[in-house]
């Protein structure tokens, strides 16, 4: 798939060493002086030009009447000016050779107003501009510290570089995700609200992160699509590189049109979507709880297969973890002789030595070490579920350590569960903020780990080379 | 009738005629051999859930009662009837499970293909996937396991499992008509399924 010159300059967005904020302000409450002060304040490496016709300078860089008055290259601009402007300063950004806008402002098709969107996407195309929006929250890239998300730092938390990149149509939706993230200690990649998609729709951010080296994962918050048919296409070309999370808002609607037949009556635009998720292999979330869920597992190795080997220090844990794996159709790993034999000789003779492997309510960090080794090592286990229960007595904050060391050694994948109140959240998000997926419940983790190996099994089918299709044809000796 | 359309792409169904007399009725039933099946036919909408009307009489064993029920069709929907549908019965066997294979024109995706758990519980138990067409075999494969019926399709008590390859296969025929016939709805059911095979026992097509 070559990816379009409008595509191709959405780097220009995401990592420039120089950008103009359009619509540049002194006054602390409007958006053009959030968008300044969090792109200083965020230290991006670039140069930064307010541009403002009015005043001279704001936050302390020398503001520009217009972008044709710098001297310098400037790869990318931030728009936030009043609706009539935007032409005038979209058409100033093209001559100026600027390749990638973002385009805040909003008054567009979004309260009818088609033709002034039309007339911005026309601009934007005469130029090859990657533009995003009208009508956006902007974008973040942590990496490169480019931030034109104009909620300010303090009250929307930036989340840590990762892998996961989010597109959302919903600008609102988008902040919540962002601010949920940083919270949750969970990574992000690229952040794009993409509004009114008058230029850059959802498929050709798609496309974009398909081949871009710094996302993994991939979640897009979505109200509709421009083009099914499309969608599904540029969907399944990524699925099988890169997993895809998707939440599709705007359901209720669903099944309103009168049906004559049964089965108009029992599709409506929700079983429309599910469709072409599931074609697509693109794993659906229905709440904002589950795009994280099934997003930030996928930080780790995929599992060979879907035997589950589980470690815990209160039985009850394991048994409810036990009847969620049922549901979900994962299966419970023997655990081989071998692993018996180590197992007995290192735990107390009072621990049940089988799966679900209960270490008991006094168990310390050091014992969950030597079952997650004895697990890493068993050939049975395909994923290991840690259940850490951090009210006992025995536990301290040592045992995050042991869990993403086993984690880091990219064996296989370790998934946490911590059921709990405060304490228990604070190493919830040290095990996030190093990649180790940590679970609330055995049954949101499980709900996890079943997407998870599913999305792996389809991976290996179209990633791996066929041996036992080509030995079958190879000539006999 | 619509079942002529399933000739064009390949998909099973029993052999019928369209009677509009009773001596047609009558004659049409012995040549296809008894016991048949006997439909209303009419213009209107109101045929669309013939059984909800009594339109739909099964077992009719002999010619005497097929003239018996064409004029008791006539005697209760006077002009509405433009015909009666005679059709073989089918023969169930111990594992013979109704499906219901349908389409649907999205505005946003175009026709999608639906399998789901047939006959008169279609709605009730909304046991029903979809998918965006056209498809592939290996997707109809996956529409089958979706079902929460799909244990009824491998045999239950006692009955042989059902042919799945022909099942997967009549999915994909179902895609190709709607692709190509562009409906606005589309109906088999019920399509019955079992270890024979599966044949189309009603369809509804409405452009």
């Amino acid at each position: 798939m070559a990816l379009s010159k409008k595509v191709k300059n959405l780097d220009a967005v995401f990592n420039p060493s120089s950008i103009a904020v359009i619509g540049a302000s002194r006054e602390p409450n409007k958006i053009g002086h959030v968008i300044v002060k969090n792109f200083v304040d965020g230290g991006f490496g670039g140069k930064i030009y307010p541009i403002n016709p009015g005043v001279g300078e704001v936050l302390g860089l020398r503001a520009y009447k217009s972008v044709l008055d710098i001297e310098g290259k400037v790869d990318s601009a931030v728009i936030a000016v009043p609706e009539a402007a935007v032409a005038g300063v979209l058409e100033e950004c093209g001559k100026k050779g600027i390749r990638g806008v973002v385009l805040i402002t909003g008054g567009f098709s979004e309260v009818g107003k088609v033709d002034a969107e039309l007339k911005i996407a026309e601009i934007a195309n005469k130029y090859d501009i990657a533009l995003i929006g009208p009508n956006c929250m902007g974008v973040l890239t942590p990496a490169s510290r480019v931030d034109s998300v104009f909620l300010p730092i303090f009250k929307l938390g930036r989340p840590r570089v990762g892998n996961i990149s989010f597109i959302s149509q919903s600008g609102a939706v988008g902040g919540c995700i962002v601010d949920l993230a940083a919270r949750a200690g969970i990574g992000m990649g690229k952040f794009i609200s993409y509004g009114n998609a008058a230029v850059v729709d959802e498929c050709d951010l798609l496309e974009y992160l398909l081949h871009d080296d710094d996302t993994q994962i991939i979640v897009a918050y979505l109200e509709g699509v421009k083009d099914g048919k499309r969608f599904l296409q540029v969907a399944k070309s990524i699925t099988r590189k890169k997993p895809i999370v998707v939440i599709k808002a705007g359901k209720s609607a669903a099944g309103a049109e009168a049906a004559r037949s049964h089965t108009g009556s029992l599709a409506g635009s929700t079983e429309a979507y599910s469709a072409a998720f599931k074609q697509s292999h693109a794993i659906e979330a229905q709440t904002l709880e589950q795009v994280f869920d099934f997003a930030k597992i996928f930080d780790q190795v995929l599992p060979a297969g879907k035997r589950v080997g589980i470690i815990t220090n209160g039985g009850g844990m394991g048994v409810l973890a036990t009847d969620a794996l049922a549901d979900e159709g994962m299966a419970l790993a023997h655990l081989s002789e071998k692993t018996h034999g180590l197992l007995r000789a290192s735990l107390p003779p009072y621990a049940n030595v089988r799966n679900p492997l209960d270490i008991i309510g006094d168990a310390d960090s050091h014992r969950y070490e030597i079952a997650i080794n004895s697990m890493m090592k068993d050939d049975n286990v395909d994923i290991i579920l840690l259940i850490i229960l951090f009210q006992t007595a025995g536990i301290d904050s040592s045992v995050v350590n042991i869990a993403i060391r086993a984690s880091d050694l990219r064996k296989k994948p370790i998934i946490a569960v911590c059921t709990g109140g405060e304490y228990t959240e604070m190493h919830k998000r040290i095990l996030e903020s190093y990649g180790v997926p940590a679970y609330s419940s055995p049954t949101s983790a499980m709900r996890a780990i079943a997407r998870f190996v599913k999305y792996a099994e389809y991976y290996r089918k179209h990633n791996e080379p066929r041996q036992h299709a080509i030995s079958h044809h190879m000539p006999k000796p | 009738m619509d079942f002529s359309i399933l000739d064009k792409y390949g998909i099973p169904r029993l052999p019928f005629s369209v009677a509009k007399s009773e001596e047609e009725a009558a004659l049409s039933a012995s040549k296809i051999g008894f016991p048949v099946a006997m439909k209303l036919i009419s213009g209107e909408d109101t045929a669309l859930h013939k059984t909800d009307i009594g339109g739909v009489v099964l077992n009719v064993a002999s010619q005497g009662e097929a003239k018996g029920v064409y004029a008791d069709f006539r005697k209760r929907f006077g002009s509405r009837l433009t015909g009666v549908l005679v059709q073989k019965m089918a023969t169930k066997a111990r594992g013979s499970v109704e499906l219901i294979v349908g389409g649907k024109k999205d505005a946003q995706f175009g026709q999608l293909v639906m399998l789901g758990l047939g006959g008169i519980f279609v709605e009730a138990y909304r046991d029903v996937t979809f998918r965006v067409c056209p498809i592939s075999s290996e997707d109809a494969f996956e529409m089958i396991h979706e079902l929460r019926s799909f244990q009824m399709l491998m045999g239950i008590r006692g009955g042989k499992p059902a042919d799945l390859q022909v099942l997967a296969g009549t999915i994909v025929k179902v895609s190709r008509l709607l692709e190509k016939e562009n409906p606005s709805e589309f109906d088999i059911n019920p399509l019955l399924v079992d270890e024979r095979g599966c044949v189309a026992l009603d369809v509804r097509f409405l452009q």
